[in-house]
């Protein structure tokens, strides 16, 4: 569309038909002389044409049996259940709380004593000395391939 | 509308009238309903979204929609327009959340059927409508919504309003834009 003419608006209008009583005389006058909209007018009843000639697809199938069976499901649903009363989540929230409350606490006990217990096992585990062992680094206790 | 789509007594009913005996409790004028307007519903939803799968699913939640508003609904609108309305909001929440949105330039990367490949008329006529939908996927998603609304539902532009929740006015400056728009993208492939 290299030209444009700026009452192709009224073309739209004028092709369907919406145009009242003045304005599509006005418009057909405009016509008579404005080659843009003669051949805009072509083009776009030759669309016209081609949207009636447009496949008709179908379903294939009667869809109110199944609009219906689905409908019925639905409203067969218990409706307690949609429904959200946030007020009958209070008990559960408080228990919630105080769980984790308890859970807080409890814990905080125990770090409290961890570092003083740790420190004896850890040191035990790189004690040179091993278990029952009466001999600190004496070469011929053990085999060199060993070492 | 089909005649295959509706059975029994029931298609010589109007929509108001399926309507009005829902609101009383009689299930099988809903069903009617549902029969009457899935194919229009569907095809529009499979333009907005190119997906099978996808826009039966939102077929589905429209008249799911329609079943829960139906109760106190007034008729401010026809039936089929308001159901328009309940579709094209599906349709513009799910491609929104998708985000496959893709102001891309037009042309890009755009695989248009060969005009010149069957010279026969009926082959032709079938590549044009191939070039045409491809042309409408590539369009951004307001633009699509409002051609589908006017060219292939036919609806006035005071219906389309009512659909989109937009002035008459908004709606006339939309659709010149929208056919620039796709007039640009389909010029000597059509
Ligand atoms: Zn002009």
């Amino acid at each position: 569309m290299s030209k444009h003419c700026k009452r192709s608006e009224n073309l739209s209008a004028y092709l369907d038909d919406e145009l009242d009583e003045k304005t599509r005389l006005k418009f057909e006058r405009h016509l008579e002389d404005c080659f843009t909209c003669k051949e805009m007018l072509r083009d776009l009843r030759c669309l016209q044409g081609c949207f009636q000639t447009l496949p008709q697809p179908e379903v294939g199938f009667d869809l109110a049996p199944v609009v219906l069976a689905e409908l019925g499901r639905r409203s067969a649903r218990p409706t307690s259940v949609l429904r959200f009363n946030w007020w009958r989540l209070l008990p559960v929230s408080f228990a919630a709380v105080a769980t984790v409350s308890l859970g807080v606490f409890l814990g905080s006990l125990l770090t409290g004593r961890l570092d003083a217990e740790v420190t004896a096992p850890t040191l035990a585990m790189f004690d040179p000395i091993p278990p029952g062992g009466i001999c600190i680094g004496f070469a011929g206790c053990y085999p060199k391939e060993r070492i | 509308m089909n005649k295959s789509e509706s059975c029994g007594s029931w298609q010589q009913l109007q929509d108001h009238e399926c309507i009005a005996l829902f609101q009383r409790g009689e299930q099988e004028a809903f069903a009617e309903l549902v029969r009457r307007h899935q194919n229009r519903i569907f095809r529009f939803l499979l333009r907005m979204t190119g997906c099978r799968e996808e826009a039966l699913e939102l077929t589905q939640e429209t008249m799911f929609k329609a079943f829960r508003a139906l109760p106190g609904w007034r008729p401010d609108a026809a039936f089929g327009t308001w159901l328009f309305r309940i579709a094209s909001n599906a349709a513009t929440d799910r491609l929104r959340r998708k985000k496959v949105v893709k102001y891309e330039p037009i042309e890009a990367h755009m695989e248009f059927p060969d005009p010149a490949a069957g010279p026969e008329e009926e082959l032709q006529s079938a590549q044009r409508v191939r070039i045409l939908e491809a042309a409408l996927q590539r369009l951004q998603d307001d633009y699509r919504q409002v051609l589908l609304l006017r060219e292939v539902e036919e609806m006035s532009y005071a219906e389309i309003g009512d659909v989109l929740g937009l002035r008459e006015g908004t709606v006339k400056s939309r659709i010149a834009r929208a056919r620039q728009a796709l007039l640009e993208v389909c010029k000597g492939r059509i």
